[in-house]
């Protein structure tokens, strides 16, 4: 892929990924295909700051982990009253982290 | 054939491992954890622990130095629970024990006795009840300390290793990389 594609993707995107990921993104994407280009660009990526505000406001009821995807863990987290407090300021901590995660899981299927 | 005098040194040299400064950030909250799960669970000493491992759980994909750091801030917090698990039972036994099912069964003896006072009906908080919670008290307040202290240099990029923990640590904490976004 076209270097200077790559780093406007990654100028636009930067904050939904680890910084530590950026250089590994950056290199597969170079050595993706142009095909994938559209696909790659359609990929709905999750905002932390906003999955973060959720998980401050409805964290006990488990909202942060059903938007995230980890519906399971929302379940148990729902049932337990958000861990009985604990699990919720724990994912206080965490969730920006897990969200970015798991945007990286979902780029990486498009990436070689 | 040929010779070769002295001893052959190896040449290779170890490469230090590269630490992301974003890593920095998340192993020192794996000791923020013990300390903010205070607000949840005060008055039971195992909630910390819970914090710490759960934070352990969530990372156990990620690089050595976090994981290190997380084992390190949960074993620092499972050496607490004996300690703290005691002064709760001892506690417990001090407000209900001696006066019926869970103490609530037995009308207080300052209520109906004469010249009873309050010390009546807690007989259990002796002079080594109250060394032993001033203890804890102050167990408590320099872990809490070493943990603030630790997370702030280890946010710096410094590799605090708590005596006697951390051995255990290197030994607990596989060496294996686990990230699964390497080139």
């Amino acid at each position: 892929m076209d270097a200077q594609k790559v780093d406007m993707y990654l100028m636009t995107n930067a904050k939904f990924f680890q910084a530590q990921h950026l250089n590994y993104i950056r290199e597969k994407l170079l050595a993706t295909d142009d095909s994938k280009w559209i696909m790659i660009q359609s990929v709905e990526l999750k905002d932390p700051t906003t999955i973060l505000i959720v998980s401050i406001l409805a964290g006990g009821f488990g909202i942060d982990r059903f938007l995230v995807g980890d519906t399971g863990l929302g379940v148990a987290k729902l049932l337990t009253c958000g861990g009985l407090g604990v699990w919720t300021i724990v994912d206080w901590f965490l969730i920006m982290d897990i969200a970015r995660q798991k945007n990286m899981e979902k780029l990486q299927v498009f990436l070689s | 054939m040929e010779y070769t005098q002295g001893i052959i040194k190896d040449t290779i040299k170890e490469t230090p491992e590269f630490i992301h400064p974003n890593e920095y950030e998340q192993a020192s909250r794996s000791y923020l954890m013990a300390v903010v799960a205070v607000i949840a669970g005060l008055p039971f000493p195992i909630i910390n622990l819970f914090a710490s491992i759960g934070y352990y759980l969530a990372h156990r994909k990620s690089s050595y130095f976090i994981r290190w750091h997380c084992i390190q801030a949960t074993i620092g917090q499972a050496l607490l629970i004996p300690f703290n698990s005691v002064a709760v039972a001892w506690t417990l036994g001090v407000i209900f024990g001696g006066r019926g099912f869970f103490g609530i069964t037995e009308i207080p003896k300052r209520y109906f006795a004469d010249n009873a006072t309050i010390f009546d009906d807690y007989s259990g908080a002796t002079l080594y009840y109250w060394l032993y919670i001033t203890f804890i008290i102050l167990l408590n307040c320099t872990e809490f300390i070493v943990v603030i202290y630790t997370s702030s240099r280890v946010k710096k990029g410094e590799n605090i290793r708590w005596f006697g923990i951390a051995s255990l640590t290197d030994r607990l904490c596989s060496k294996e990389d686990r990230n699964p976004y390497k080139l």
